[in-house]
């Protein structure tokens, strides 16, 4: 038993322990929530190197944020996929700030043609065809999607993906209850319209949409795509 | 199509892979040394106030780091009611409102870099941008970056000052490679004065976007684009009087003295600036979330511990740090948000 933590401590003991500085609380919670907090963010940016990129910057958060992290019915998920769900959208907005900056330069209207951040080339996971399939079926996803506003694609993602509870995802995106459960109505209706636009079927390889006119990820400030 | 049919189309789910997992625990857990354990605080506490301007150094790194900052939050950010036509016709202005961030962000980094450079602590320190030519080469790109777009718009011929003032940045840099002063913390004199003319750039510059902001016609657009200046300077502001604080504390504060003087007028200014930014907001989009950036001036303890400074010249320097970082942190995000909400993504 160390710091107080033995067996399979919960969340809460971890984040007590997480507090007085524990290294093996924060050994716990990275091993239990690793691999959560990768997939969502692939689900967010459509890149497993961006979702690779986007664990270390959440568990870092996590250690800062110590004293200050919000549990719901005492696991801290709904607060991680919170600020993985923040620094996707963060990743998205550099993206574009990075992509509209050359496009300035170069004295080009703004657009996706290259260096949009997905599937980037120098990931090496790219060489891997699985991933770069998935990849791809993710991005036509993500651009399907993004006929919902953002605020209701948040909440119908973490619902639907991530499997969040209504609390859970109030928690996650800082907002009540009842605004979870208003936009998660809108966001269902809006999905309803969706249908036969929706991406790419299961286990299938194809080529993704145009980004340039439809790329748009949920929840994301990709700034002059549109 | 419902929750369920878009459940199907995920791709499945994939482990972090093994090396990379194991690399990003080795690496997380050496930062989490570095910044916690032996932590910044029992740095400075070892070190005391009269390694006050290392830690000053230190901590304008936090605007930077602040930027990177996460609140958990997802509350309305942008007017869905906004059609693509609307955003569209509003582009180019509100590039011109957000653009200058990118400036003023790589301008604070290059300045972290050379204030950081004077002291020769630039190997001691952990900051943003830790070498002279990556910085610069940043900001000239994103100084290029804002003239193009000014060039490209007669509405951008306000920032025309400004970038006169960037382009005058060739000189403090050639005086800071010409600095023949000890590269140690006795070489204070020529590191302050590179910050502050740093600093002047930085206020021409949101000058500029102030000036800018006020010529847009469109009453939504405009009072978006003021919340969002005001915020960037209160931000400027916030460590601005950090460092001055430090700095001050290092010397022996005298009634009447010049640094009394300006310190005072900077801590007046930030809390001015807390009160003018929540009366810009009133009534916005970005009520809410400006609110939430200025109670974090209100309850993190800064403006008290400076004030605490000026009456009886001790400060808790680390709490004070920490009080800055919270306000910067809270600054920052709602900078983001505001952004995302001009821009239409968010």
């Amino acid at each position: 038993m160390v710091d107080g933590l033995a067996g399979e401590p919960s969340d809460e003991a971890c984040l007590a322990a997480l507090a007085g500085g524990s290294d093996r609380a924060f050994t716990v919670l990275f091993e239990r929530y690793a691999d959560v907090v990768h997939n969502t963010a692939f689900r967010r940016t459509a890149s497993w190197s961006a979702a690779e990129d986007t664990v270390e910057t959440v568990f870092l958060e996590l250690w800062r944020q110590r004293q200050r992290i919000v549990t719901c019915e005492g696991s801290i998920r709904p607060w991680l996929l919170g600020v993985a769900a923040n620094r996707s959208r963060r990743w998205w907005r550099d993206q574009a700030r990075k992509a509209r900056a050359v496009e300035r330069l170069a004295g080009r209207e703004p657009g996706l043609a290259a260096g949009d951040g997905r599937g980037d080339g120098a990931d090496p996971a790219d060489l891997v065809a699985a991933r770069v399939d998935d990849e791809r079926r993710m991005a036509g996803l993500l651009a399907a999607l993004g006929a919902l506003p953002e605020p209701e694609q948040d909440v119908l993602t973490l619902r639907a993906w991530e499997g969040l509870g209504y609390e859970e995802i109030a928690v996650a995106l800082g907002i009540r209850v009842g605004t979870v459960r208003s936009r998660l109505s809108r966001a269902r209706a809006r999905l309803r319209g969706l249908e036969g636009t929706a991406a790419t079927p299961r286990a299938s390889t194809v080529e993704p949409p145009d980004r340039a006119a439809t790329a748009r990820p949920p929840a994301t400030g990709q700034e002059g795509w549109t | 199509m419902n929750e369920s049919e878009l459940r199907d189309l995920l791709p499945d789910e994939r482990p972090l892979p093994t090396g990379r997992r194991r690399e990003m625990e080795e690496r997380l857990m050496q930062q989490i040394e570095a910044e916690g354990k032996t932590s910044r605080r029992h740095f400075r506490l070892m070190v005391g106030a009269a390694a006050a301007i290392v830690v000053g150094v230190a901590a304008l790194g936090v605007v930077v780091v602040g930027d990177d900052g996460d609140r958990g939050d997802g509350g309305d950010r942008s007017d869905p009611a906004a059609s693509p036509d609307d955003r569209a016709s509003t582009a180019p202005l509100v590039e011109l409102v957000t653009v200058p961030r990118d400036v003023m962000t790589a301008v604070q980094d290059e300045r972290n870099q050379a204030t950081t450079w004077l002291l020769g602590i630039e190997d001691v320190l952990e900051i943003p941008v830790d070498d002279a030519t990556t910085a610069r080469g940043s900001t000239d790109t994103a100084v290029a970056g804002l003239r193009a777009l000014a060039d490209a718009d007669p509405a951008g011929a306000a920032y025309g000052p400004a970038l006169d003032d960037l382009d005058g940045l060739a000189a403090v840099r050639g005086d800071v490679d010409a600095d023949d002063g000890p590269r140690n913390l006795s070489n204070t004199g020529p590191s302050q004065e590179v910050f502050d003319r740093y600093g002047q750039v930085l206020t021409g510059l949101l000058d500029a976007q102030a000036a800018f902001v006020a010529t847009i016609d469109d009453p939504e657009l405009r009072d978006g684009a003021e919340v969002y200046q005001l915020v960037l300077r209160q931000q400027e502001l916030t460590t601005t009087l950090g460092r001055e604080a430090l700095l001050a504390m290092t010397s022996s504060l005298s009634t009447g003295s010049a640094e009394v003087a300006d310190l005072s007028r900077l801590h007046e200014l930030v809390r001015q600036g807390g009160d003018t930014l929540a009366a810009a907001a009133d009534g916005t989009p970005y009520e809410e979330v400006t609110a939430a950036a200025v109670g974090e001036l209100d309850a993190s303890g800064f403006l008290p511990a400076v004030a605490g400074l000026l009456e009886d010249g001790t400060m808790n320097i680390p709490d004070m740090l920490d009080s800055m970082d919270s306000v910067v942190v809270g600054l920052a995000a709602a900078a983001d948000e505001v952004e995302a909400g001009l821009t239409g993504t968010g």
